[in-house]
């Protein structure tokens, strides 16, 4: 097993390598630069060229992207003005368009805004699509069934586009229930938060990710954990439903009714446990699905989350920032296809790896 | 199998026979599901409104005829502006803030989704079935490596170069239609020469699909596909040839489709990876049946063995899982046109009209309203006649 998980993590260097290599090519492929500005703001031939040497920007690509793998010690030999110690280090860089805050200073305020965000929008889809898919499959061919097998696909149905907009006419415009945007978390340990603020050194990512559980945090959460959860139970609940019916019809429980066993002993030793294996499969695909409503969810109740920092890098052309938000992304893919394989192998026994 | 059963006397044995086809049979279980009927007729009628001619006709408005007068005007209300050629009619659907009807973008909204769920659906069928029956037919290190290609494909966050990939275009698209001389004009010629190698190609498709005995689908799908590459082959030919360089032909391209070009390429370069590892799964367990064995025993050629008996049985899941698979290019179109990076303005789609309209939702939510539900019950449709499609060619989750 441990063994399985240093391959995995192994591999995921390769992967996280091709990721870095294409987003390099990619954003610098886009026309237009970090210091490009129009109009008023637009600085003149002279300070661009500076701004660029500065970071670095006027030497060859090549040894650009060598320099933010491996550093600049290694791969711009006998120059002057290194700073890049190197991705392998941890260095991601600094931001061209926040002056003063480093690549991992943005991605310790946004990733936590994120997590809390996709969480509770995973437990939201898990706490209700598992249940109600059990319930429709138990009640099979009952009113029961037939309605929450109605409201499954039209929760599968709509888009969080559609659904974002949909809530906020209704619960924040029309009733006045909830907030229309922001997002409102302060750590829990406020103490640890303050000693950071005050040694003026930013505040670590695990600080800012556990949220104080105020009144606050949670009314400005509701909104956007629902857009994001709704599509998530809509697909739980309907292949939970398809897996149990599938799974009461095997051998195994016909076998467990005839030996007498009584009918809640059957479906919740036998039945339940099988059938969420299939259901498990889609959590890494789910947590794809996460990532992508973050983009619109934070988009449009705008939350300062890694989504909405990584569109707006885009937009600015603030390269580090775009690799280092790309490159966070695949690691959390990597990650959460790993952890899905290790609940697999440990629902299903006839999966060992070797 | 109801089909099967014939209690008349005479049994015609040809008709029995043809009854028992598996798609045959799939086809009058799906009908038999009357859900699936009402989406399929839903989705029928939704693309013959989306042929271009047709929206034309049925749209009060052109998608673009703005009139400030009657800016965020609600559902019922008279157009009010000067122009002559729309005095009397009515917006039934509302304006939006440009005073731009919503009915009728929505109903040019519906182009985009379903180009773009069809064409997603089609590619990452082509080059998914394509690429699997590869894999799964070849040796076991081949399709190792193969399959590697594809696990490592899936590791990657695909909706972030999606997005990357789609700014790339557009800044190039931005920064080659100012740099270049002027607009660049079709010639009058190329509709119908394009038209022309689209419809040789579907008779020499059809032709050659009948020589083939059984299994032609393959073979006329490949004709279609060869007629589509001449003709943007042509396309691009004929802007290169006025001194423009060939980014700047796909650039016109893109923009004579309205932003979508761009799009599909966005789309298709990575949705193909589940239908792949599908059809390879298919083939491997097809592959060792007693059939396929019995047919090489009597000397069938790999292609024959294919084309005859690997392809048949594998088009039904792929096509359910392609069905199944088109509610998530509409959505990821209407993603990206909502945060600005799917259609061009002033093309409409469901994405930009709910974006552009958004800012308005307190005083005119009609134009948010009117496109989301265009877009919830197109896609509601698509899972409707996915869940119908999967359970008729799928025996096994019939009856009860």
């Amino acid at each position: 097993m441990t063994k399985y998980i240093i391959r995995r993590l192994l591999w995921a260097i390769p992967v996280l390598f091709m990721v870095a290599l294409v987003t390099f090519i990619l954003i610098r492929a886009i026309p237009g630069g970090p210091f490009d500005f129009s109009g008023d703001k637009s600085l003149p031939p002279s300070v661009v060229k500076n701004l660029e040497a500065k970071y670095h920007l006027d030497d060859p690509v090549w040894q650009q992207f060598c320099s933010y793998l491996i550093g600049d010690k290694i791969c711009r030999p006998g120059k002057e003005d290194n700073h890049s110690k190197g991705l392998i280090m941890g260095d991601l860089g600094p931001s061209f368009r926040y002056r003063g805050r480093t690549v991992s200073d943005i991605l310790a305020t946004a990733l936590p805004v994120s997590m809390q965000l996709g969480m509770m929008a995973m437990i939201l889809g898990i706490g209700i699509g598992i249940p109600f898919g059990i319930l429709a499959a138990l009640k099979h061919n009952t009113w029961i069934d037939y309605t929450s097998t109605f409201i499954a696909i039209l929760g599968v149905s709509i888009s969080n586009v559609v659904l974002g907009p949909l809530l906020i006419w209704i619960f924040a415009l029309t009733l006045g229930w909830f907030p229309v945007a922001q997002w409102k978390a302060e750590p829990l340990f406020s103490g640890i938060a303050q000693q950071y603020i005050n040694a003026g050194e930013p505040i670590p990512f695990w600080v800012n990710l556990i949220p104080k559980p105020t009144f606050e945090f949670f009314h400005h959460a509701v909104l956007p954990v629902v857009v994001l959860g709704t599509g998530l139970s809509a697909s739980i609940a309907r292949l939970t439903r398809a897996s149990l019916l599938q799974v009461v019809r095997e051998d195994y429980i016909r076998t467990a009714r005839a030996k007498g066993l009584r009918e809640r002993s059957v479906i919740v030793v036998h039945a339940l446990k099988n059938s969420l294996i299939p259901v498990v499969t889609i959590l890494g695909p789910m947590f794809a699905a996460v990532l992508t409503g973050t983009f619109i969810v934070e988009q449009i109740f705008a939350i300062p989350g890694l989504g909405r920092h990584f569109i707006t890098s885009v937009g600015n052309r603030d390269y580090p920032v775009v690799l280092g938000t790309t490159l966070l992304f695949g690691f959390a893919i990597v990650i959460a296809n790993l952890v899905v394989d290790i609940v697999y192998a440990w629902l299903d026994p006839r999966v060992r790896f070797d | 199998m109801t089909a099967s059963t014939d209690s008349s006397p005479q049994i015609d044995f040809a008709s029995a026979r043809a009854q028992r086809s598996p798609l045959r049979d799939a086809v009058h279980q799906l009908f038999k599901n009357k859900v699936a009927v009402g989406a399929l007729i839903f989705i029928v009628l939704e693309i013959f409104i989306a042929i271009p001619p047709v929206t034309k006709i049925v749209a009060p408005f052109p998608y673009d005829k703005t009139s400030l007068y009657d800016n965020n005007a609600p559902p019922g209300s008279p157009y009010t502006g000067k122009d002559p050629e729309y005095q009397g009619k009515t917006f039934w659907l509302g304006a939006d803030y440009l005073g731009r009807d919503v009915l009728s973008r929505t109903l040019y909204g519906a182009q985009v989704s379903l180009a773009v769920g069809f064409v997603g659906a089609t590619v990452s069928l082509v080059v998914g079935i394509l690429y699997g029956l590869l894999s799964g037919y070849s040796s076991a290190r081949v399709d190792n490596i193969m399959m590697r290609f594809v696990d490592f494909l899936y590791a990657l966050p695909i909706i972030v170069f999606v997005i990357l990939m789609q700014v790339y275009f557009k800044a190039v698209a931005r920064q080659t239609s100012t740099e270049v001389m002027g607009p660049f004009k079709m010639p009058g010629w190329f509709g119908p020469a394009v038209m022309a190698i689209l419809a040789a190609a579907f008779i020499v498709g059809i032709l050659l699909a009948k020589r083939e005995d059984g299994g032609g689908v393959g073979i006329f799908l490949i004709s279609m596909i060869v007629g589509i590459i001449i003709s943007f082959a042509l396309f691009v030919i004929m802007v290169m040839s006025t001194g423009r360089s060939f980014m700047a032909s796909l650039v016109e391209i893109d923009n004579a489709m309205g932003g979508m070009f761009f799009l599909f390429i966005a789309l298709g370069l990575l949705n193909w990876l589940g239908m792949a590892r599908i059809t390879r799964g298919q083939v491997l367990s097809v592959k060792k049946k007693e059939y396929i064995e019995a047919a090489r025993a009597i000397g069938s050629t790999d292609r024959r063995i294919i084309s005859q008996h690997v392809l048949p049985n594998i088009l039904g899941p792929a096509i359910v899982y392609e069905t199944m698979a088109i509610p998530g290019y509409i959505f990821t179109e209407a993603f990206l046109s909502f945060i600005g990076l799917g259609i061009n303005p002033p093309r409409p789609s469901w994405g930009n009209m709910i974006s552009d309209s958004y800012g308005a939702l307190r005083t005119a939510p009609w134009g948010v309203l009117v496109p989301s539900l265009a877009l919830t019950l197109t896609v509601l449709a698509f899972n409707f006649l996915g869940d119908g499609l999967r359970d008729a060619f799928d025996p096994r989750l019939r009856g009860e």
